[in-house]
């Protein structure tokens, strides 16, 4: 009975190797041209976010097309790049007419424009959007198998976490309050990129403290009673609106003047990017840049002057606008 | 129907339930402050942050309600009794909307940022061209479909207005104000607003309460009016440019609310004798009564919401209107 089982085994793994030896003569030839066949040719990203990662980790040449959401600097932190892109505002039948290899998308919109590509047969591929920086190193990774571009996708991790690790040399033990403040009374919550960010900054985030998730309206008034060390606004669109008059509102004026005010551009933050550290190292200045911890001092009067918010990137300290 | 009620206890009263409401409007808000804190908060500067909140929020948003509700409700009875119509009122005539679309103007060009007072100055000139338009469209001794179908047009073309520009706002932020602008809301309104109506509606409720004698003797007929010695051009003009100042200004800041202009005179009037002298001051005291209340009541309801006013006031206001078409019907019949 024993010897009969060997010999079976035998044939089998004859059978086998004699497929594996085949199989590897077949692939052999092929794998080199199948790797630059396989790198997606023709890139169609339909998300904000999706749209900067690929910018980082395609060449130009590879990219059909990006949303056109890409192109205010207001979202994106490359707009300028993005100007030389063809672009796409996400409806199926442009896309399909691109005949796209490949397109990215995220995976909270657009579901009726992904379904129709699926269908037509176009490889989709969705990416969640980012509320940790483990997220992003995650996005960053899976964008760079997707376009075969593994080591340039390492080298913007590095260089992200090279910047995190600065930030974290420099922020101090103490944790300070900060108020993230958006337009129409917005602000972010727990488990969101932007908190993430301030406390890596070494700040406490009020909206986490408030135990508000996501993105979520923030009063005035809680913010006033809060008293954070520093409110922490984004930069206003040219064109007037009137969820931007909150950010002349006299009572958040005098918070900001009696505090400090910080002003960070909301494209290092909306989508998780490597230039999301940068937003991080912008936080740890404006936290160098606080008076220091004490008892606050006798009120002072309301201001009656209401400035209007600037338009470019500027960390305002306490130092420089008391004076005003 | 006649409620014999003094005159002055009827202004007493709607003065004591305005200064209650006024009160509580400043105790309601997200800052949990309590009832003594608040009132040392409103006066004293000891408690920093509580006395920002109550000085820079809560009492413009307070005096706001107070001035656009009076507005309305003041010029909701001047334009019934100067129309001789029980239907008109500034939401109605496409007054508010057409004010809104003026203050959408100053606002998303830019101009009044340039130049402040270029906000309620384009809502004064939009409402003043609704109400003259609807004059126009309705012509001399209109009928209440007539003009509330003039109403009709000018505020649809007016929201339309307004929204085609604010959709064409390069701020994505734009196209969703559309909502303040055609429901209004008074949140995180400051003092720099109440500066900015609070002339405006001052101005124009005056030049409304001077039309009470005239508005009695129209009672009886523009002839009539006329031998009484009431010139008529002169009542038109104080009551178009008192509407226009009042409600524009009130709506540049706050956006169109509609409705208290018509349920206000409304419910008044049979305790002030019918008659339009008197209906006035009660009605610009009840329409500040009626804003305030819904104004507390959004935050109540909806506290991290910002709910709109206008939600609340047509909750009210529609079934009012039905009613009262309701009542001419058969009264007609």
């Amino acid at each position: 009975v024993e010897r009969v089982k060997p010999q079976r085994w035998n044939k089998l793994w004859h059978l086998a190797s004699a497929c594996a030896v085949l199989l590897a003569l077949i692939m052999s030839g092929q794998t080199s041209a199948r790797a630059e066949a396989e790198r997606p040719q023709r890139i169609v990203s339909l998300n904000l976010c999706t749209d900067q990662l690929v910018m980082l980790l395609a060449d130009k040449r590879q990219i059909a097309a990006i949303s056109h959401l890409a192109l205010d600097p207001q979202l994106a932190v490359l707009a300028d790049e993005a100007q030389r892109l063809p672009i796409t505002y996400g409806q199926a039948e442009e896309v399909y007419l691109l005949k796209p290899d490949l397109v990215v998308a995220g995976d909270f919109h657009l579901n009726a424009t992904v379904d129709i590509l699926r269908r037509l047969g176009i490889p989709v591929e969705e990416f969640a959007g980012s509320n940790s920086f483990a997220d992003i190193r995650k996005n960053i990774r899976r964008m760079g198998r997707l376009l075969h571009a593994e080591q340039k996708a390492e080298k913007l991790i590095a260089a992200m976490d090279d910047k995190l690790a600065r930030a974290d040399e420099r922020t101090g033990a103490t944790k300070r309050l900060a108020a993230l403040y958006y337009a129409n009374s917005y602000t972010s919550g727990r488990s969101t990129l932007a908190a993430e960010v301030v406390e890596r900054a070494g700040f406490q985030n009020l909206g986490s403290r408030l135990n508000l998730r996501g993105t979520a309206e923030l009063s005035l008034e809680s913010l006033i009673m809060a008293r954070p060390d520093i409110v922490v606004t984004g930069l206003s669109y040219r064109a007037p609106a009137l969820a931007q008059q909150v950010f002349k509102h006299p009572a958040l004026t005098y918070l900001q003047n009696r505090t400090s005010a910080a002003a960070i551009p909301e494209n290092l933050w909306i989508c998780g990017t490597p230039f999301t550290a940068d937003a991080v190292l912008a936080l740890v200045d404006a936290r160098k840049n606080l008076p220091a911890l004490t008892a606050s001092a006798a009120p002072t009067h309301l201001p009656a002057q209401i400035d209007r918010p600037s338009g470019d990137a500027t960390i305002k300290s306490d130092s420089s606008r008391a004076a005003k | 129907m006649n409620l014999a009620i003094s005159y002055r206890l009827l202004i007493g009263l709607l003065a004591i339930i305005l200064a209650v409401l006024f009160l509580l409007s400043l105790m309601i808000g997200p800052a949990a402050i309590s009832f003594w804190q608040s009132f040392e908060a409103l006066f004293t500067g000891d408690n920093e942050a509580a006395t920002i909140v109550m000085q820079e929020i809560r009492l413009p948003r307070a005096i706001l309600g107070v001035l656009i509700g009076a507005s309305l409700g003041l010029s909701g009875a001047a334009l019934q009794g100067y129309l001789r119509n029980p239907l008109a009122e500034p939401g109605l005539l496409g007054i508010s909307s057409s004010a809104s679309l003026g203050a959408v103007i100053a606002i998303y060009s830019g101009l009044s940022a340039i130049f402040s007072l270029a906000l309620p100055l384009m809502a004064l000139a939009g409402s003043v061209g609704a109400v003259l338009v609807v004059r126009a469209l309705a012509g001399q001794g209109a009928t209440t479909v007539t003009l509330i179908l003039a109403g009709v047009a000018v505020t649809s073309f007016a929201s339309a207005m307004t929204a085609l520009g604010l959709n064409l706002s390069p701020n994505p932020f734009a196209a969703l104000e559309i909502v303040f602008w055609m429901l209004g809301s008074l949140k995180d309104r400051s003092m720099t607003h109440v500066w900015l109506a609070g002339p405006f509606i001052v101005i124009g409720c005056t030049m409304l309460l001077l039309v009470g004698r005239a508005l009695d003797a129209l009672t009886l007929g523009e002839s009539a009016a006329a031998s009484l010695g009431h010139r008529l051009e002169r009542v038109q003009a104080l009551v178009v440019f008192g509407t226009a100042a009042s409600v524009g200004a009130a709506t540049s800041v706050a956006g169109a609310i509609g409705f208290i202009g018509l349920v206000v005179p409304h419910i008044l009037r049979p305790f002030v004798g019918n008659q339009p002298s008197r209906l006035l001051p009660a009605s610009a005291l009840g329409g500040a009564i009626v804003l305030l209340a819904a104004d507390i009541a959004v935050r109540l309801i909806a506290p991290d919401r910002d709910l709109k006013l206008g939600v609340l006031t047509a909750l009210i206001g529609a079934p009012f209107f039905l009613w009262l078409i309701f009542k001419q019907r058969r009264f007609a019949s």
